[in-house]
């Protein structure tokens, strides 16, 4: 990236004598409002989740003494059988939304590539489904994949096909709220991408132009790679974004039928205040963010990998 | 290798035409250096060869086609950029590789080629490893590889050796010239260092401003430079320049009427006929000899600095008011008042507005 | 240009904006439609509308009775100053941390991060209760000091990861030269590197705006009454009485006014010199 002329100009005008602060001072400066905001924020809750899920207590009834059960709660959690499918379907539905966003999100970015003419408007207008509350999202995509009188059928119908039910079976479920929830996050996916692309040198884009490969060929074996780094960060916010949600859920399926659209997020939610297991919930937050941290890892480490070589 | 020719090539940003009608043609396996200022447009005219940049009126031909509106693929063209040449996520092997993977040649041909270029250019030891790691002699010697690999009509290569550590570029140089002359692929090379120019080009193209000013043979420009631009551009210390004025009785010295200077009957009998008063004479700094006695084109100097540079004594005084530089071998004695000769044979002489008056 | 070259792209972001607005135009017919054309089969599209939905919403018309104790009027103050200040603070803080991050390599830096992105982590659900405990005993509950707050936690992570990602891209030689001549680390940060990041700057503050606008679980455990936000405020307006759809769709079209017009405003910066330099590594 080349220095803008004139602040290079300014630079070298005679220098000012100010006050420095050492770069200790100055780091540390920067970094202690959000040390102190992580401090108050996470540490409380999240001892509390700890402490709590050592425990058999209910939040409603705060009178009735909470028994210590030690590890007792995670014991039961980890051998019912029942968690495990909610773990097991979570799994297939971060897979499913995540596939969706990045294939359809790199496509559209790749589309975005060259300069025409409308095309900040247009961008802009990929965006829209970011912004819309989550809630409402649910509802809307409920309404239209409902199997009576929904759109989505209703486009079906138009090929031939008959009536799907969509939310009322577990297979479908899944897919219909992974396109719900695809559809909101794809706009994220496309800024990021977008961003990345354009980031790439000039001189390399010309550089395979010039040795006659083709535009597929450049994206998949030139863009494509050096975008890595951003790509992987945008695949980790929304992977960890996909495990936690509840709210499509909420609205769409709540749970059902019985409890074979629950994800472990939405399990979680349903002991936490549809039970009133407080014990019980906590010690499956720490499960599912143990999760969570595992893969997370796993990601950083090949992403710290991968900048150092480009 | 193609025959390239440029026929009133103009590419024009807006108002502004950054090549401005040029005409060239260049030889098979000839190497030609685009030399100039920045913003002369040599590098729009070498990006215009490649297809990167789109003319605004005039064609382009290799050996007789024309190939003005095809895209940088079709043209079988090659480059090397400045800075980034190299793709950072792929090892050297696999650069020089991509470029006949773009084309679908088979690995068993990319194998072959690849020994066979690692060979030519020296990178075998480095063929595994990755740009980021690599010092950008390596790196640029790598691009070249890459670039050529393909076997390409014409070779672009756009300022290469910039970047490259100073101590390097020589040795670079010597390298690019001889592997050029090897494969012997047209090679259009752009940069505004004049001593990169001389050292390598079979003809240099000066442009100025988006024309061309001169063509011909390194030593051509040197010797005979088609105007002041051309004379100050090429050569290191640049020329030197003194006002003169043209009486009835011959030249004087503008600043000091008493001096007088001869020329070549030509000079003054053009000076006379476009009615010039006044003009402009050059020398170079090796060129001006140190003198003892007076006498014809001999004039004194005031020594204002001197100090060794290399295995030269560069030296500048004051003559009738201007700052003269001269070069003198190292062993020159020095006194703060000397006399200089300017030799007629090696002087040079202009117009006001920059024209070369005289025989060329 | 050749011709097939321009296909492909044109197909796909067709294609595209069908799948992604169509829906939204979807919701906006929706809204103003009455019982019967809602639940028609085939699904209509010219019909004669209804504005039921958006007077529950507003509070007005047919829907008048439903009072409550905060009005649609000061939950949209609740929510403009929540989400404004909530958003800058982010932004700031996470422009801030990202810059400490990327510049100055301190011992477990790497690990902080990760710590920061954790924080993203965990389901809301898991931890509402334990927010409302602190948030009782700090006397928090029901402040705009308290939402801000956690509106501002909520986004540190994606802000310092994106802004982190931002600084990476930008050559550590624009500070160097500063540096030499004599001028102060802040100077070059401020007056050379955030330029340079303008464009991550504005995607941050959208992406952050967009969670702290439509932020509902702790909103609606937190800010139950003066500070109440319009999420909130909206989806206790509605009946409680089955699933009301027209209001449902009204109050998503109207909440996503502000966000649209928060976009439009920023739109430059999102479009201009949006980088990821850490690939844009030119000269050395």
């Amino acid at each position: 990236m080349s220095i803008p002329q004139d602040e290079t100009a300014r630079v070298k005008r005679a220098p000012k004598q100010a006050r420095t602060l050492p770069d200790s001072w100055l780091c540390g400066l920067f970094l202690a409002p959000s040390g102190l905001i992580l401090a108050l924020m996470v540490f409380y809750p999240f001892f509390s989740l700890i402490y709590y899920s050592t425990l058999q207590f209910s939040m409603m009834r705060p009178r009735i003494e909470p028994v210590d059960v030690g590890l007792g709660n995670y014991v039961d959690l980890l051998n019912d059988n029942e968690i495990w499918q909610r773990f097991a379907f979570t799994g297939k539905f971060v897979l499913a939304t995540v596939l969706i966003q990045f294939t359809i999100g790199l496509a559209v970015a790749y589309a975005f590539q060259r300069n025409f003419k409308g095309r900040d408007f247009l961008f802009t207008l990929a965006l829209l489904p970011m912004m819309l509350c989550p809630i409402v999202v649910g509802f809307l995509w409920r309404y239209m994949f409902n199997s009576e009188w929904g759109v989505v059928n209703w486009l079906v119908s138009l090929v031939g096909i008959a009536k799907i039910d969509w939310l009322g079976r577990s297979e479908n479920a899944l897919w219909a709220v992974a396109v719900a929830d695809a559809w909101t996050w794809t706009p994220f996916v496309i800024l990021l991408a977008t961003a990345a692309f354009r980031g790439i040198p000039k001189d390399i884009k010309e550089s395979a132009e010039i040795d006659g490969a083709s535009p597929m060929f450049t994206f998949f074996r030139v863009t494509l790679p050096m975008s890595l780094p951003i790509l992987m960060i945008a695949l980790l916010l929304r992977l960890i974004d996909a495990f936690k949600q509840y709210d499509l859920f909420l609205a769409m399926t709540g749970g059902g039928p019985a409890s074979e659209t629950q994800t472990a997020a939405f399990a979680l939610g349903k002991i936490a205040f549809g039970y009133f297991h407080t014990g019980e919930a906590s010690a499956l937050a720490i499960i599912l963010l143990i999760v969570i941290m595992g893969l997370s890892m796993i990601f950083v480490r090949y992403l710290t990998r991968l900048s150092n070589r480009v | 290798m193609a025959k390239v020719e440029l026929d009133r090539l103009t590419v024009q940003f807006g108002d502004v035409a950054a090549v401005d009608g040029i005409s060239l043609v260049l030889d098979q396996g000839e190497f030609i250096v685009l030399l100039g200022p920045s913003g002369c447009g040599k590098t729009t005219a070498l990006r215009s060869i490649a297809g990167l940049q789109h003319a605004s009126s005039g064609e382009i031909r290799f050996d007789g086609k024309p190939v003005t509106g095809l895209s940088p693929a079709k043209r079988n063209v090659a480059m090397v950029f400045q800075f980034v040449s190299l793709y950072p996520h792929l090892t050297v092997r696999q650069n020089v590789a991509f470029p006949l993977r773009a084309k679908g040649v088979s690995s068993h041909e990319i194998g072959k080629k690849i020994e066979w270029i690692a060979k030519v250019f020296a990178i075998g030891d480095i063929l595994d490893r990755y740009p980021v790691g690599l010092p950008p002699g390596s790196r640029q010697k790598a691009a070249l590889a890459r670039a050529v690999v393909r076997d390409p009509d014409v070779l672009l290569l756009d300022e290469p050796l910039s970047a490259v550590d100073e101590q390097y570029r020589e040795e670079m140089r010597w390298e690019l010239r001889h592997l050029q002359k090897e494969l012997g692929i047209t090679t259009v090379h752009v940069t505004h260092d004049q001593r990169e120019a001389m050292s390598l080009a079979d003809r240099v193209v000066l442009m100025r401003a988006g024309r061309i000013v001169q063509v011909g043979p390194p030593a051509a420009l040197f010797n005979n430079p088609a105007d002041r631009f051309a004379a100050f551009f090429i050569g290191s210390p640049g020329m030197n320049f003194i006002d003169l004025t043209l009486a009835a009785d011959g030249l004087h010295v503008a600043a000091d009427q008493t001096l007088r200077v001869s020329a070549p009957n030509s000079v003054l009998e053009r000076a006379r006929a476009g009615g010039l008063n006044q003009i402009v004479l050059g020398i170079r700094p090796h060129m001006v000899e140190l003198a003892n006695e007076e006498g014809r084109d001999v004039l004194p100097a005031k020594l204002l600095d001197a100090a060794l540079v290399g295995r030269d004594l560069q030296a500048q005084f004051a003559l009738a008011g201007q700052a003269i530089n001269v070069v003198l071998p190292p062993e020159a004695e020095l006194r703060d008042e000397r006399r200089l000769r300017l030799p007629p044979a090696h002087c040079l002489f202009f117009a006001p507005d920059g024209t070369r008056l005289g025989e060329r | 240009m050749r011709r097939n070259a321009v296909l492909l792209p044109a197909l796909i972001i067709g294609v595209y904006l069908v799948f992604s607005t169509g829906p939204i135009i979807w919701l906006m017919l929706s809204s103003i439609k009455d019982r019967q054309d809602l639940f028609a089969w085939p699904p209509t599209v010219f019909f004669r509308p209804v504005w039921t939905g958006y007077e529950a919403v507003f509070g007005v018309g047919s829907a008048q009775n439903t009072a409550t104790a905060v009005g649609l009027y000061d939950s949209l103050v609740n929510s403009v100053v929540i989400s404004g200040f909530g958003t800058m603070f982010a932004v700031v803080l996470g422009t801030l941390g990202g810059y400490a991050t990327s510049r100055f390599r301190f011992p477990g830096h790497g690990d902080f991060m990760f710590f920061v992105l954790s924080t993203r982590m965990i389901p809301p659900v898991a931890v509402l209760v334990f927010y409302h405990m602190l948030y009782s005993r700090l006397h928090l509950t029901d402040t705009w000091l308290g939402l801000i707050l956690v509106t501002t936690f909520i986004n540190l992570g994606l802000a310092t990861w994106i802004m982190k990602g931002f600084f990476d891209g930008v050559p550590t030689e624009v500070e160097n030269i500063a540096l030499v001549n004599g001028y102060s680390r802040l100077f070059a940060f401020r007056r050379l590197v955030l330029p340079m990041v303008s464009g991550g700057i504005a995607a941050t503050a959208g992406f952050c705006f967009i969670v702290a606008w439509n932020e509902f679980a702790f909103s609606s455990i937190l800010a139950t009454t003066r500070a109440k936000t319009l999420p909130v405020k909206i989806s206790s307006a509605m009946g409680a009485t089955g699933i009301e759809w027209t209001q449902i769709f009204a109050a998503g079209v109207v909440l996503v006014v502000p966000v649209v017009i928060f976009f439009y405003l920023i739109r430059r910066y999102l479009l201009m010199g949006m980088t990821f330099g850490v690939l844009a590594k030119g000269p050395g």
